[in-house]
């Protein structure tokens, strides 16, 4: 609460031009501050480019990287790649989605399966998604099976925590209040504990999906699975310095295009949440 | 079985003790209060006394640790379906993702067609002064616009029996008098049953029939007034009336009386 009356200070309308460079008006507007740094980068990046100290075959001049970024923008190659690697990470999610937010809603409802499966809950996730790729690349070989076999169990875990979290979060008047009215379990599931988890799942639909598209892209990149991953790790092993930094760049658009789609998506579906009324 | 009008809705020998820390801390010991059915009570008593916790086991929803409570010669095991509570808590008890329109409809069954029940809510909310509010979300309105929300639900449910938990303790002077105004003429229109708490003495002998002091550790009810008043009240006279103040005067001095007592002992 004080940080979000922080953030937005009561005087801000009352202040004049002359305040815009104070550092409290940056962060009114976050995107000044954000400008700047992302401008700091750049010309740290040239800096350190003409300076010659990292050999030509390590740094790719900031822009040559972007010239060759936008000649591979328009290649139907680079959009086929983004399409499969979208696809990939999308039935990913969805497959994720599917088994984790069921299973969560019954643990979250269990106080007993909430407690006996909390051990092993705790010792699977900590298994690392990247130790699974081996195994995928031996089984199913560069397909998009690997990267599924890869994703799906790691983007389960935010989802279903988070899920079992919201449920048992349910606010017990709440709950007395639907058995007064007597909802019914259904009801009671339906009408009041699942709404008030949905920020809960919010929150692991966001985590599982920029987890999800960080390991789709390291697959495709390792085991050379159709997709940008692929064209990155393609371009590595030809040693074609320019392509491996434009591809990153590529890589990390469209995690942020991930991200904030998601993000999006998220304030969507809790308008009524405190965490994004104040932005109405 | 033999049941009179006085039996509609009773507490039998009620006790009931919550657990804290291991322990056993018991809140109220051998409550017995009958109210008949059409009856309007208040239940008054100070600050922690257990006068929602007597509520919640009127209501079905806790279940006592002694006695029992009936409701028309049934034992109440779970919340009945002719019942509706009004909690104190007011603005949790309302769902914060529905409109406050979708939180009076809450409770309202399928069965009646999505017309009526529309038109029961609307209603219910015009009845508590909240026209045209349906549409906006319960934390965009004042606490005690929230609190007329939650008495709407419960209109709008059209229970038999209402209990209701402090309801007007948010609400401006004007505004509680005409809830009070309100919650009488629905009583005059459908006979409906009702316990009240609240801590106002006034509006306690306003709107009863009976006033029942609810005092002690564990508490019980150390008194229950008759009213002797007409049905028909009125703000100014009635509160004037030689009658009122002299059921006022009985209250007043039995709460005091209790916290003096409560005053020695700790
Ligand atoms: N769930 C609970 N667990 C343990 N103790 C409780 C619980 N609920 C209430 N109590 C205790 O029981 C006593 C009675 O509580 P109750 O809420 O019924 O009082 P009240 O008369 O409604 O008070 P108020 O007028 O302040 O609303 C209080 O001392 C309270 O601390
Ligand atoms: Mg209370």
């Amino acid at each position: 609460m004080t940080q979000i009356a922080h953030e937005r200070p009561l005087a801000a309308p009352l202040r004049g031009p002359a305040a815009a460079h104070t550092p409290r008006s940056a962060g009114r507007r976050p995107w000044v501050a954000q400008a700047a740094v992302l401008l700091g980068a750049l010309a740290a990046w040239e800096l350190l480019d003409r300076s010659g100290i990292v050999s030509d075959d390590a740094l790719a001049p900031p822009a040559a990287t972007f010239a060759r970024l936008g000649e591979l923008l328009v290649t139907a190659e680079v959009w086929t790649a983004v399409g499969q690697t979208l696809t990939g990470w999308g039935i990913g999610i969805a497959i994720a989605i599917a088994l984790a937010v069921p299973l969560g809603i019954g643990l979250g409802l269990s106080n007993f399966a909430y407690r006996s499966t909390r051990l092993v809950v705790d010792f699977l996730r900590t298994i690392p998604a990247l130790g699974l790729i081996p195994l995928a690349a031996l089984v199913f070989g560069a397909s998009r099976s690997a990267v599924l076999v890869v994703v799906v169990p790691a983007c389960v875990w935010p989802l279903l925590l988070q899920t079992a979290y919201g449920v048992r979060d349910a606010d017990p008047l709440a709950l007395e209040t639907a058995r007064s009215f007597r909802l019914g379990t259904w009801g009671t599931l339906r009408r009041v504990v699942l709404p008030g988890a949905l920020p809960f799942v919010a929150t692991g639909l966001r985590l599982s999906a920029i987890l999800g598209m960080l390991l789709a892209m390291s697959i495709e990149m390792l085991i050379l699975v159709p997709g940008v991953g692929a064209l990155l790790g393609t371009a590595q092993r030809n040693g074609d310095t320019v392509d491996v930094y434009a591809l990153t760049l590529l890589a990390a658009f469209l995690g942020l295009a991930v991200a904030l789609a998601v993000s999006r998506l998220e304030r969507r579906m809790i308008r009524w949440h405190p965490s994004v009324r104040s932005r109405r | 079985m033999t049941m009179t009008d006085s039996e509609f809705l009773q507490a039998i020998g009620l006790s009931h003790s919550y657990v804290v820390d291991r322990a056993a801390r018991p809140v109220l010991h051998g409550v017995d209060l009958q109210v008949r059915a059409g009856e309007a009570v208040c239940v008054v008593g100070h600050s922690g006394t257990g006068k929602s916790t007597l509520l919640r086991c009127l209501a079905g929803l806790l279940r006592p640790t002694g006695g029992e409570v009936r409701l028309d010669g049934r034992r109440v095991m779970e919340p009945p379906p002719d019942l509706a509570v009004v909690f104190q808590d007011y603005s949790r008890s309302l769902m914060p993702w529905m409109s406050i329109l979708d939180n009076v409809m809450l409770p309202l069954r399928r069965g009646l067609g999505s017309q009526e029940r529309r038109s029961r809510a609307q209603q219910a909310l015009a009845d508590v002064g909240l026209d045209g509010t349906g549409s906006l979300y319960p934390w965009q309105v004042s606490g005690g616009m929230q609190q007329r929300v939650a008495i709407a639900r419960a209109l709008a449910y059209r229970p038999g029996v209402l209990l209701m938990d402090e309801p007007f303790a948010s609400v401006d002077a004007q505004t509680r008098a005409d809830l009070e105004d309100m919650v009488l003429t629905i009583r005059r229109d459908t006979g409906i049953t009702l316990v009240v708490v609240t801590h106002d003495i006034d509006e306690a002998v306003y709107l009863a029939d009976r006033v029942v002091v609810l005092a002690g550790t564990p508490a019980s009810i150390t008194a229950d007034l008759r009213v002797d008043l007409p049905p028909e009240r009125d703000q100014l006279t009635t509160k004037a009336d030689p009658r009122f103040l002299a059921v006022r005067a009985e209250v007043f001095n039995m709460i005091r009386t209790e916290l003096a007592r409560a005053g020695r002992a700790t």
